[in-house]
């Protein structure tokens, strides 16, 4: 897996990659800090680089190495470019001679039971004994017993400790020629004459021995002995040449088909037909490669190598494109010296002039038309700043801030849109191309991993960047809330460092209006409190003056008693002497009684201000009882919102883990020296061992991100994207309080008591003169505003028909399932890039693992094989078993890896610039050049926010208040403006007027103009 | 025992107010009450020299005014002026007729004015002089009824065509006729004093003293509403500055901030491709 950008990690000499270069998380404090990074760290840590850059001079035609000696198959390297990957011929090259050699044997593999000796027999023909020597019959012979690899296989079953190497070949090759495995037959027969000439018998005249294996006459002279006689031979004369079948590095033999012989060239490749009855069961192969040295600031690339390579058991031929490479086809070893190859294959190309990958968009001017005499901001540097200009600032305005303030430019919003062309979204540039082994002929530039990825990548930056929440409010100073206000007084500390600027961004004025609620835990319920504070009602206190007796029970009373005394000296001794007037001053007795019982009748009034007021607390307890009720639900929503957020921590690491995993792979795993695979051929036995398989695929499934949905279990896995999400916004810009503007009225009683003016008893000797003015009306009734008051409308809270929600927590955060779905992909994820990383690792360790300096840069010890009596140490031409320490690689691409191993060093020229991807096409994201960070739709409920709305009141009605002053003032007087019911007030109705008298209320506040600069003083 | 004697001091308290009554019988009562209406009068009009006086129309239900002749009307409704003075209980008075009718300042073209107090953009410094000289005018006058009515005093017979030129320290001359009610030179006795001598010193001082405690109060309310005027200036000044400066800053700065705030919500989703951004 290879991903090329513009610049290669660095690497250094000790091939273990540097850090990624970083900036300073800190925002810098000044100018001076950005140049300082920008002209001295940043160059520094380019020099430092080993490798990278980029030289489009150079062509990389002839800049791929072509391969000799060893079998496999070879690409036109520019014939699929966007790719990344050569175009692969298919046909399979097998190298002739003579740089393959290698052993054959004719004898079959797994000929009976290991453990029984007496199994290990095959049949072959014999003569009779009888007739012409043509007559056969089947006897059964010894026949050596071995499994596939041959090499370590003896006598009687008996297998040799590993590791295989080419000494044990050899053995194998004398072990099976030795004359245990050939038999005796007869060559000539004659028949036995006797003296008559008749045939009395057969004899056989010339005898010989024949291989067992291959039933082939041993043609060179021995002592054969009597040839009737099968077992007198005496064949330690032949057992040298026997020998000399098993030489690979000797001439061939012409004739002879021995049990096992030394093969050369084609003669190795045994597969069907082809040097039939021999199957090759060792080979050696001379390799070597050879290319255009690249031209780099260094210039020590070593252009050309060789290689020895030995391969052991029986030859298989067979397609890795096609066929799943196993453990037991990794047959292969290679000894190349590429201990020179860390230091050797440094070198940069440019890094600075010329770009190669420029940005077609060019530089943004926001404002063309600047001029330094005349404009004071200066717009063109970046897409979101505006630069004061000096020399405008200081002639024309004085350098006074202020008013160089006031003639603002307008930020708008750029930073989302860096390019010259507003009416697009994405970028032109589109990078060159990352590739892997996956990519065939068949499928054009598909590259089934990196897009795999790709894809990856982009799901998992959506999936983890959850919904957010969002609630705008309106400014502090422009609706009348309190703008020291604990949620509106952010970032009480500042951050390090004296800041002049943070002194106005303390100042919560200016303090940036929008709280996120994922920020802080309690945001919500510090809304909530904000709008319970804040719907607090104000209060004015409107006079209602009325007139009411003043009425002591004790005075009453003694009238009352004065009248008593009286009449009952009127009455005489006896009380039944009638006087003139005395139902009168009955009745008046009876009146003044009353008076003395209702007059306290008035403290009640003292209870009309309580509760009118307790009515209006209960109606804001509506009000506050209705926030709290929607806090409520959305806190314990936002609660589960929390704790849900927790489990996507988790998650979260393990996702970092893994590409973590993937960048080691790209910066360490596949790149043990500065190279540069681009254009080379798959090796798709490098992707057999870890690229998951779909269902019901056979052979090697290079297509296995097809996976049919995202819940499959086969194939690579993919992450079940939730739909549908939004971010929410809470948008209560509208809010409105109009508790500064129209205050809650409340009416306060102000009685005037005025004393009553009750008749007197006249003297003992007098009588009443008229008894008319004895009558008392009734006692005025305690007047209530209270009843009143409850049909008034109340302040109320309105909420518009979009209210705000609760936030759903199901949008927001995945459900259950989900996140199952989701560690499963990341836990299959994770196995799939390990393993690559473990099969790559294998490969390159493989070449390297017998040189010293290399043992000791990665702190690995002596390769040593294991076996029964310990770890052995070994050769680097040995093969401990098949895909085990070194001995990894597969016969028929050993082309393709050579060449691999050969790269070219990682300078990017003129072609690689070729292999790009397409320019990206809204609304998609195709992962097959892109990963992208998706942002998810806006949802705004509700604008309207809510409003305390108090009840409107049309200009002409009367208001509340007067209805109420005008009810108690007709209390007392009656419309003609008398002494209503006539209560006997000392007073005249006229000296009651004073009373209602509500002192009239100015405005003082100027007219309000648009643009009012007249001063007060 | 202990009942009879509050029912004594019941009663000896209910006889005070009776007391009173019956010196509204004299002849000094009856001035002592034209000097009442007088000086109240001043008074009114002082007040509406600081606080204003609008046009019947405009008043609220329950306003009172006082005619010409010192009578107390009262709006019970919309248009509808009553009063229960003797000779009055039936009449109803309209806005304008009660425009007409009201009492005023005879130096004065109409009644309507606009008070001290309410002039705007001023500051209560600067209404301090008017302020001033309201009382003076208003010191003035009271002093001119009390003149008048010691002058009143000795005269008798009808008031037709007299006219008094009253002269007091310090304040332009005013020429007022006499005060009827106080025209105690009728009860001449034959030897050209007064018969009740005792009606003439009660006449005589009441004005004066009267006069003096009015005085002293309206000059300490007057204290107190310009303490008060003065504070309430001061905080509509601050507000009108602050004001003006929301005003003025409003769109130049609240306009960005406003942009910038939707800005800073998507900047947290702009893509971001170094490493430090997978955090």
């Amino acid at each position: 897996m290879l991903i090329c950008s513009g610049f290669l990690a660095a690497l250094g000499a000790s091939a273990v990659h540097a850090e990624h270069f970083s900036i300073s998380k800190n925002p810098p404090a000044s100018f001076e800090e950005i140049k300082k990074v920008v002209t001295e760290d940043i160059p520094k840590d380019l020099k430092k680089a080993q490798c990278g850059g980029w030289d489009t001079d150079q062509s990389v035609v002839g800049k791929i190495p072509v391969v000799t000696g060893v079998p496999g198959r070879d690409a036109d390297p520019l014939g699929n470019i966007r790719s990344g990957m050569a175009k692969r011929n298919d046909n399979f090259i097998f190298p002739d001679e003579p740089t393959t050699k290698g052993l054959a044997t004719a004898c079959q593999p797994n000929v009976g039971n290991k453990d029984d000796p007496a199994s290990q027999t095959i049949k072959v023909l014999q003569w009779t004994g009888f007739g012409p020597a043509e007559n056969k019959r089947e006897i059964e012979v010894p026949h050596p017993y071995f499994e596939d690899p041959p090499c370590v296989w003896r006598a009687g079953g008996e297998k040799l400790q590993p590791p295989l190497n080419e000494a044990k070949c050899r053995e194998f090759c004398e072990f099976v020629n030795s004359p245990l495995f050939t038999f005796w037959d007869c060559r000539v027969s004659a028949p036995i004459l006797d003296d008559a000439g008749n045939v009395v018998g057969t004899q056989c005249i010339q005898d010989g021995q024949k291989y067992t294996c291959t039933q082939d006459w041993i043609d060179l002279p021995f002592d054969g002995g009597d040839p009737n006689n099968s077992v007198d031979a005496n064949l330690a004369g032949i057992i040298p040449q026997l020998k000399q079948f098993c030489d690979p590095n000797a001439p061939h033999p012409a004739a002879g088909l021995s049990n096992a012989r030394s093969c050369r060239g084609e003669a190795c490749r045994t597969v069907e037909g082809n040097n039939a009855p021999y199957m090759s069961y060792y080979r050696s192969y001379e390799a070597s490669y050879r290319r255009d040295p690249v031209i780099t600031d260094k210039n020590t690339d070593i252009a050309s190598n060789n290689a020895q390579v030995a391969c052991y058991g029986l030859y298989r031929e067979f397609d890795p494109k096609t066929k799943v490479m196993e453990k037991e086809d990794q047959r292969c070893v290679i000894q190349m010296d590429v201990s020179q190859y860390p230091k050797s294959q440094q070198g940069k190309g440019d890094t600075k002039s010329d770009l190669a990958d420029p940005d077609p968009s060019g530089p943004i001017l926001r404002d063309p038309t600047f001029k330094e005499s005349e404009d004071l901001w200066y717009q063109n540097l970046g897409g979101g700043m505006s630069f004061l200009n000096d020399k405008v600032f200081s002639e024309e305005f004085a350098k006074d801030l202020s008013t160089a303030l006031l003639t603002a430019d307008e930020a708008k919003q750029r930073a989302a849109q860096p390019f010259v062309d507003p009416k697009k979204t994405v970028a032109d540039a589109a990078l060159v191309r990352a590739f892997d082994d996956t990519v065939s002929n068949e499928r054009g530039d598909k590259r089934t991993v990196t897009e795999w990825w790709q894809r990856l990548e982009t799901d998992a930056n959506r999936i983890f960047t959850r919904p957010v929440v969002r609630l705008f409010l309106p400014p502090a100073w422009s609706f009348g809330i309190d703008a020291l206000d604990p949620i509106l007084v952010q970032n009480a500390n500042s951050p390090e460092g004296s800041d002049p600027a943070a002194v106005i961004r303390s100042d919560p004025r200016m303090l940036s209006i929008e709280a996120q609620l994922n920020a802080k835990e309690d945001t919500l319920g510090q809304v909530a409190k904000l709008l319970e504070r804040n719907l607090l009602f104000t209060t004015q206190e409107e006079i209602i003056p009325f007139v009411y007796p003043l009425g002591s029970v004790t005075e009453f009373r003694a009238v009352k008693q004065a009248w008593i005394t009286w009449r009952a000296i009127q009455k005489g001794a006896d009380g039944s002497a009638p006087f003139p007037g005395e139902d009168e001053v009955n009745a008046l007795i009876e009146k003044l009684e009353q008076y003395a019982i209702q007059a306290e009748g008035v403290r009640t009034l003292r209870a009309e201000l309580p509760r009118y007021i307790g009515q209006l607390t209960a109606r804001q307890q509506e009000i506050a009882a209705e926030i709290a009720a929607w806090e409520e639900k959305n806190l314990t929503a936002y609660r589960d919102y929390l704790v849900g957020l927790k489990q996507m921590d988790e998650l979260r690491s393990t996702w970092r883990t893994l590409q973590q995993k993937y960048i080691d792979f790209h910066d360490k795993t596949n790149m043990p020296w500065c190279k540069n695979d681009r254009f080379t051929t798959s090796i798709y036995s490098l992707v057999s061992l870890w690229l998951p398989q779909r269902e019901g695929q056979q052979g090697l499934d290079l297509d296995s991100d097809d996976v049919g949905s995202c819940e499959a279990q086969d194939g690579l896995p993919r992450f079940c994207v939730p739909e549908n999400e939004k971010d929410l916004v809470f948008d209560f810009t509208h809010m409105e309080f109009t508790r500064a503007k129209t205050p809650v009225k409340i009416p306060v009683l102000k009685p005037t008591l005025v004393r009553l003016q009750l008749p007197l008893p006249p003297g003992h000797t007098e009588t009443i003169q008229d008894p008319k003015a004895l009558e008392l009306p009734d006692f005025p009734p305690v007047p209530s505003i209270f009843a009143a008051l409850s049909q008034q409308p109340f302040p109320q809270i309105k909420k518009p028909i979009n209210a705000p929600d609760i936030i759903e927590v199901n949008r927001l955060l995945p459900s259950e399932p989900r996140m199952e779905q989701w560690k499963d992909v990341l836990t299959r994820a994770t196995t799939v890039i390990t393993n690559m990383n473990e099969a790559y690792k294998q490969f390159w360790d493989s070449i390297q693992m017998f040189d010293p300096a290399w043992r000791e840069r990665e702190k690995m010890p002596e390769p040593t094989c294991d076996t029964e009596d310990g770890p052995v140490p070994m050769q680097p031409l040995d093969c401990c078993g098949f895909g085990k320490v070194h001995c990894v690689h597969p016969e028929p691409d050993l082309l393709e890896r050579i060449k691999r191993i050969g790269d070219r060093p990682a300078v990017l020229v003129k072609e690689d610039f070729q292999a790009r991807g397409d320019p990206r096409k809204l609304p998609e994201c195709d992962p097959k050049d892109h990963v992208c960070q998706t942002v998810l739709p806006e949802e705004r409920s509700q604008v309207q926010g809510w409003q305390v709305q108090m009840p409107k009141e049309s200009p002409d009605a009367e208001t509340m208040i007067e209805k109420l002053r005008t009810n108690l003032r007709e209390q007392t007087l009656t419309p003609a403006a008398e002494i209503r019911g006539n209560i006997p007030y000392e007073e005249s109705a006229t000296e009651l007027y004073p009373v209602f008298d509500v002192p009239r209320a100015f405005d003082l506040r100027p007219p309000v103009k648009s643009s009012s600069s007249s001063s007060t003083q | 025992m202990k009942r009879i004697l509050l029912i004594l001091i019941g009663i000896a308290l209910l006889l005070q107010p009776a007391l009173v009554r019956a010196a509204a019988q004299t002849p000094s009562g009856a001035c002592l009450q034209a000097v009442n209406k007088e000086l109240s009068r001043e008074q009114r009009i002082y007040r509406t020299m600081l606080f204003g006086f609008t046009k019947a129309a405009d008043a609220p239900l329950g306003d009172r005014r006082y005619d010409k002749e010192g009578n107390a009307w009262i709006k019970m409704r919309k248009n509808s002026w009553r009063s229960q003075t003797k000779g009055f209980g039936g009449a109803t008075w309209s806005d304008a007729q009660m425009d007409l009718m009201v009492e005023r300042d005879f130096m004065a073209a109409t009644p309507v004015r606009r008070g001290i107090f309410e002039t705007k953009k001023a500051l209560t410094s600067e209404l301090i002089p008017p302020l001033l000289q309201s009382f003076r005018a208003f010191r003035c006058r009271v002093e001119a009824v009390c003149k008048a009515v010691s002058l009143s005093i000795p005269q008798s017979g009808s008031t037709e065509g007299k006219i008094l030129k009253v002269e007091t320290p310090g304040c332009m001359d005013f020429a007022m006729s006499p005060v009827e009610a106080c025209m105690l030179g009728a009860e001449k006795d034959a030897d050209g004093t007064f018969a009740h001598k005792g009606d003439e010193a009660v006449a005589r001082t009441y004005c004066t003293h009267v006069g003096q405690q009015l005085l002293e109060r309206e000059s300490d309310v007057l204290k107190l509403a310009v303490s008060y005027d003065a504070a309430y200036r001061s905080l509509l000044q601050f507000a009108g500055h602050f004001d003006l400066f929301l005003e003025e800053f409003r769109t130049s700065i609240s306009t960005p901030i406003r942009q910038a705030v939707s800005l800073l919500g998507q900047l947290q989703q702009i893509p971001c491709f170094i490493s430090q951004c997978d955090e």
